[in-house]
């Protein structure tokens, strides 16, 4: 009894580094194998190579992106655009300047693979920083910190591990669901490009001219879907009277995969810049913006898309329908856009 | 006290997923479901049905948990 009330928080504490030395060395296996998997896709297994292309894949991997000031916040959503493209296209130059001779599917791929290790190379790199600080200090509040945060860490760093087989096989991705819904109504029209890996087509619905925008499958993009609607109403002169928009959503623990809720607003994550152009757009030409989510977990959204997410697509574009129905009328012009990642769905 | 490292890592077992690609016919809606194979994209077309002579297309593709039987 004595030894414990002595000894007590030396134990926990000891305790406590235990743990978090152990998620650690499993942050640590993840990143290795994101970052072996990346380079043997780069090099076909060829050990040739190896030699030569994994330096430069581990070069991509340290790969920093300043953001911008926000002191002075007017006009940062131009500016965080602007540095978001610029590293876009230079990740892309790179890429075929590596593999000069793949195809649009292999050169996304190649793009997503590395996307997925730097994060998982960033992630490691953060918390065992913080480990080490709080080994070198001996300070049980920091490793405590850093304890209380690790399972939603290692959630995260779960879902790219994850993303990974999905992503070497071009397999469709939980967060493919939008793209699924829409570009089943484009395949048999015209598509044409209207922002970077973005297209759009149109077609008829109910009495209705829907005009229908998704990235450019079954490559592996997000497309621009902000630049594409805004585009679409102030160059193409489409002026729509709704516009709807289909994307999958993170589910709160405890809803069930799958699940499609209604609402109002730009369904889109990422870091803003989308959702601040359709905002705007929209505000500006009093167009209402309707969404539609499919529900699913981090890790279902990353990986290859679940049954439950697969099936609830017949029932989304169901709901789409009925918001058609509802929100306009016959004759009426609408954009309905699938939002997300279109590796392995094409339109 | 005792409680806290059980909060650490979840080692759960995950679930083996198993992905299969969904072939829809265009015609009689007869639907197919095998084991996906590389080169597989949703509403790729290929080939015809074998009762009607439609068109083929790949509807689904998805991963479900193999079922221990
Ligand atoms: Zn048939």
């Amino acid at each position: 009894m004595a030894l414990l009330i002595i000894y007590g928080q030396r134990i926990q504490a000891w305790m406590i580094l235990n743990d978090v030395s152990r998620s650690v060395g499993k942050l640590k296996l993840m990143k290795d194998r994101s970052r072996k998997e990346a380079v043997e896709f780069v090099t076909g297994g060829s050990n040739a190579k190896v030699d030569e292309l994994a330096p430069r894949i581990d070069q991509f991997l340290e790969y920093f992106t300043i953001m911008p000031i926000d002191m002075d916040p007017s006009g940062v959503v131009g500016k965080l655009e602007h540095i978001m493209t610029t590293r876009d296209d230079r990740l892309k130059a790179e890429i075929r300047t590596l593999v000069p001779d793949a195809d649009p599917i292999r050169a996304s791929v190649i793009e997503n693979l590395i996307e997925a290790a730097s994060a998982l190379n960033f992630i490691y790199k953060i918390v065992r920083h913080f480990y080490l600080i709080g080994k070198k200090t001996t300070s049980m509040f920091i490793l405590a910190q850093l304890q209380m945060i690790m399972p939603m860490v290692l959630l995260e760093a779960d879902a790219l591990t994850g993303a990974i087989d999905a992503f070497k096989k071009a397999q469709p991705l939980g967060d493919g669901i939008g793209p699924m819904v829409v570009g089943r109504l484009m395949l048999d029209s015209e598509k044409k490009e209207v922002a970077k890996e973005t297209v759009y087509s149109q077609s008829e619905l109910k009495g209705r001219k829907v005009y229908l925008l998704t990235a450019k499958g079954p490559a592996g993009n997000v497309g621009q879907p902000g630049n594409g609607i805004k585009n679409m109403v102030e160059e193409l002169d489409i002026k729509p009277n709704a516009i709807i928009m289909i994307d999958a959503a993170l589910k709160l623990e405890g809803e069930k995969t799958g699940e499609i809720a209604e609402g109002i607003g730009a369904a889109i994550g990422g870091i803003g810049v989308d959702r601040f152009k359709i905002e705007e757009v929209a505000t500006k030409h009093g167009i209402p913006l309707y969404a539609i989510v499919i529900k699913q977990s981090i890790v279902d959204a990353i990986s290859v898309m679940r049954k439950e997410v697969a099936e609830a697509g017949d029932k989304t574009r169901e709901v789409m329908e009925r918001i058609v129905e509802e929100k306009t009328k016959e004759g009426d012009k609408i954009i309905i856009v699938g939002v997300g990642n279109t590796l392995g769905v094409a339109q | 006290m005792s409680s806290l490292p059980l909060l650490g890592a979840p080692d759960k077992k995950k679930p083996k997923l198993t992905v299969y690609t969904i072939e829809e016919c265009q015609s009689c809606h007869l639907k197919t479901k095998r084991g996906f194979r590389e080169g597989d994209f949703v509403h790729k077309r290929e080939g015809q049905c074998q009762s009607c002579k439609g068109n083929l297309m790949i509807t689904m593709i998805y991963a479900e948990p193999i079922k221990v039987s």
